[in-house]
């Protein structure tokens, strides 16, 4: 057996960008207020999972015949989580068979005239878009873990479904990863 | 009527369903989380307000969800999850959830949303696990919060006419009843006790009963 068969693949997750893979793969970001929405196939192990800096947008999400990748799909929770289960739908799996897990959407709670309440409402309004798109896709939620004050590193090994998830300090989230704090 | 093993299988399916979403709760919170073994009741419709009021009193807080598991090939399984906090919780809940004190004056203001927001991810993460064990599609509203005296809660928390899902327990359907489960959780450290509950239509306890049989026998036997 060769190493790159023993061995999955990583992915680092960028904001913004999305992953979809049919091979055990690896796949990381770091998250502040933006959110991750991680699909998984247990029987299959297709696996997906998005970056999305921004909740929502006006945006027509196309039809069952195809898979439309809007513009800048991978910044918005909408885009990004109608696109990942397209890919499903075209691969021949219902929504019913997907395990769905939430992390990120930092900020979630603070008090109103806080000097950090804009980026509060982009963490909360991501993860009640995210919620929003799963209750409306009745998708089976089967773990999250968002809010609080922190930001979170998360491994998604594709080929189990496993995510492990390492919170990070502030100071450890601006070295990581400085364009996220101010973008998401 | 269900056996004491089906019971007891709708209870473990109760246990496994909400042990998977406590961690939700524990993370929002930064604290651990105590809960105890579920318990299991069958109560006619229009003992339900009743069992609220002695558990928490004359003030209760509380996040309902509407829920729908639609089984393949069977009978759709309409039910209600709860989560209800006791008044004095509340305040503790808040600060826990802000990671600061919220002044009194703020509390009114932002406890039906953040509290929504928590009973969403929590509540529909344990609706989840249940409606994967039971091989079910799943349907649920967003949590509705009411706060006051638990004998007006369901006045006060009709669903939409036109909703898609079934409505809260109906107290004036005298054969009405439901299987009751409960779990009781605290977070000791931060001084908040509360329960979660979950109501099955029982009126048509064949449904219920097939629902069951399906688990044991895919997942038990």
């Amino acid at each position: 057996m060769g190493i790159l068969e023993t061995t999955p693949a990583s992915v680092y997750l960028e904001p913004g960008e999305l992953f979809v893979g049919t091979r055990p793969t690896e796949v990381c970001t770091v998250l502040g207020s933006c959110v991750s929405l991680v699909l998984f196939h247990p029987q299959t192990k297709l696996s997906a999972m998005g970056h999305g800096k921004l909740p929502s947008r006006p945006c027509s999400h196309g039809s069952a015949n195809g898979v439309k990748v809007c513009r800048m799909m991978g910044d918005f929770v909408s885009c990004s989580t109608h696109f990942m289960l397209s890919w499903f739908h075209q691969m021949g799996i219902p929504n019913k068979e997907l395990e769905a897990k939430l992390f990120g959407g930092a900020m979630m709670f603070n008090l109103p005239g806080k000097e950090e309440a804009s980026t509060v409402a982009i963490g909360k309004r991501n993860v009640e878009t995210a919620m929003d798109m799963i209750r409306k896709e009745r998708l089976h939620l089967v773990a999250s873990d968002v809010g609080g004050p922190w930001g979170r590193k998360i491994f998604f090994h594709t080929g189990s479904g496993e995510v492990k998830l390492q919170r990070l300090r502030k100071t450890e989230l601006d070295l990581v990863n400085p364009l996220e704090i101010k973008e998401s | 009527m269900l056996t004491e093993f089906e019971e007891d299988a709708i209870k473990e399916m109760f246990n496994l369903s909400l042990g998977n979403a406590l961690p939700t709760l524990s993370e929002m919170v930064d604290a651990e989380i105590e809960f105890s073994t579920p318990c299991l009741e069958t109560t006619p419709a229009k003992q339900l307000t009743q069992t609220i009021t002695s558990m928490v009193g004359e003030s209760a807080c509380l996040l309902h969800m509407v829920f729908r598991l639609m089984m393949t090939n069977k009978a759709d399984l309409p039910g209600n999850a709860v989560l209800l906090l006791r008044a004095d919780s509340l305040g503790p809940f808040l600060d826990a959830l802000y990671g600061e004190p919220v002044p009194q004056a703020l509390q009114d203001q932002v406890c039906a949303e953040a509290l929504t927001d928590v009973a969403d991810l929590l509540l529909y993460t344990c609706i989840s696990t249940l409606s994967r064990l039971l091989d079910s599609e799943l349907e649920g509203n967003k949590p509705l919060f009411f706060r006051g005296k638990p004998t007006l809660w369901n006045r006060s928390c009709p669903m939409e006419p036109n909703s898609d899902v079934p409505n809260a327990p109906n107290e004036n359907n005298a054969d009405a009843h439901s299987i009751t489960l409960r779990i009781d959780l605290s977070i000791p450290i931060k001084h908040v006790s509360g329960s979660v509950m979950i109501w099955l239509d029982a009126s048509h306890d064949t449904d219920l009963k097939q629902a069951v049989q399906h688990y044991i026998t895919t997942q038990l036997c």
